[in-house]
């Protein structure tokens, strides 16, 4: 398993290009968070909400934004890709593409949260840092369920079936976290061990798997 | 360099279809090969099983790098492709999709007006959203990558199609060169001009 830098950048830099001059993923995912935020938030009006629910509330945003990731081998070029890519630079090249493209997300995606459900944040680092190792497992994830999806050749919602078992460990352990940098609760610091450990197997098992799909 | 790819052996299958059966061949360096036969023959997937991109279902292909074997991943690396389902990307410029391709294996290049004279493709349509390209172009273009990556081996299929009189000229010169410096050249084709320039023919029976 060798990873090349030169494979990389040029991977990461086509799917930018692309993207920006689709914007299909992005768009996608951002028009879905606008529309579960609006909706929940003008239902709910001003009622309390407790942390655990609120916490709950912004991980089901993001999982449903993720399945926009489905899109990631949706890619027109892939038998010339098969042919002239290397397996771990395209994994990785997609995984950090999909990283970055939920990271943009939550740029615009956490703050509105916040704002609309009038949350204060006793943790600050706490929040971010979980939210960063949630999305870098479903980046993982993502971009291995969507090798996986496209090589099938029933595909309908194949990837929400696959992708929601194999993250449901990150999200508990999120949602958990999310909550205690809500409330300034003592933070489970073995939560967040548990979830950097569960990601890191997660990514190491995807980019083993990849090899078999690819080659 | 690579000096040989060996089929030992090999039967396949292809839509409950025998295409294959106990077949052996060595496929040297320095040659240029034509598979020919009738659509459906099994040109493509002869083309894919020399190039390890499908499994037979019994036999082995073997392919030799400077005389040691070398698996399907290390072969990959080496072997470069024009064939009609090979897409490129048509939101990026030809620059761009060029700079990918050879990016991936690991080259870089920064001038590419060389290439683009070599294929004769006008040197303007660099910059230009492949989407505008005709199929021609897009063939030359993805011509222009395979020579720009320069493989040990090439495989072809039908890579004079949408092409026209100028274009053909200008690939068979240079499959001509590539096999001439020790390349080993896969060129599966229905084309009588293409068929001509080749050292062994390989015709594929009708199933």
């Amino acid at each position: 398993m060798k990873l090349s830098a030169c494979q990389f950048i040029s991977v990461i830099r086509k799917e930018f290009l692309i993207n920006c001059r689709q914007r299909a993923i992005f768009v996608s995912m951002l028009m879905f968070s606008l529309t579960a935020l609006a909706c929940i938030s003008l239902a709910i009006g001003g009622t309390f909400l407790e942390s655990k629910l609120l916490s709950a509330l912004l991980w089901i945003i993001i999982f449903f934004a993720s399945t926009a990731l489905d899109k990631t081998f949706d890619d027109e070029a892939i038998t010339t890709l098969k042919i002239y890519g290397d397996s771990q630079s395209i994994f990785f090249g997609k995984m950090i593409f999909s990283l970055i493209s939920m990271t943009a997300l939550m740029i615009f995606l956490l703050p509105t949260f916040l704002i609309l459900f009038d949350c204060e944040v006793k943790s600050p680092p706490i929040l971010l840092i979980t939210i960063f190792f949630g999305i870098c497992g479903i980046s993982g994830a993502g971009t291995l369920i969507s090798a996986i999806s496209a090589t099938a050749s029933i595909r309908s919602g194949l990837f929400s079936i696959l992708l929601f078992p194999i993250i449901l460990p990150i999200f508990l352990l999120a949602i958990d976290l999310t909550s205690a940098a809500l409330l300034n609760f003592e933070i489970p610091i073995s939560s967040l061990i548990t979830m950097i450990i569960y990601d890191s197997i997660l990514i190491l098992a995807g980019s083993i798997l990849f090899d078999y799909l690819w080659y | 360099m690579i000096n040989k790819i060996v089929f030992e052996n090999v039967s396949h299958s292809f839509a409950n279809k025998k295409i294959f059966e106990n077949f052996s061949i060595e496929l040297d360096a320095g040659k240029i090969i034509a598979i020919t036969g009738a659509n459906g023959s099994g040109k493509s997937t002869f083309l894919k099983l020399a190039g390890q991109f499908i499994k037979p279902d019994t036999g082995k292909i073997i392919a030799f790098d400077d005389g040691k074997i070398i698996d399907k991943i290390n072969l990959r690396k080496k072997i470069s492709a024009v064939a009609p389902n090979m897409n490129l990307y048509s939101e990026l410029t030809a620059f761009e999709n060029i700079k990918f391709f050879v990016g991936l294996r690991d080259i870089v290049l920064n001038d590419t007006d060389e290439f683009f004279k070599r294929v004769e493709l006008d040197i303007e349509t660099k910059n230009k959203s492949v989407k505008n390209f005709s199929t021609g172009m897009i063939q030359r273009l993805k011509f222009l990558i395979l020579l720009a990556i320069d493989s040990d081996v090439w495989i072809l299929d039908e890579p004079c199609s949408n092409l026209d009189d100028s274009g053909k000229n200008i690939f068979l010169k240079e499959i001509k060169n590539s096999a001439q410096i020790g390349k080993l050249i896969l060129m599966a084709t229905n084309e009588r001009d293409e068929a001509k320039i080749a050292n062994e023919i390989i015709s594929l029976p009708i199933h």
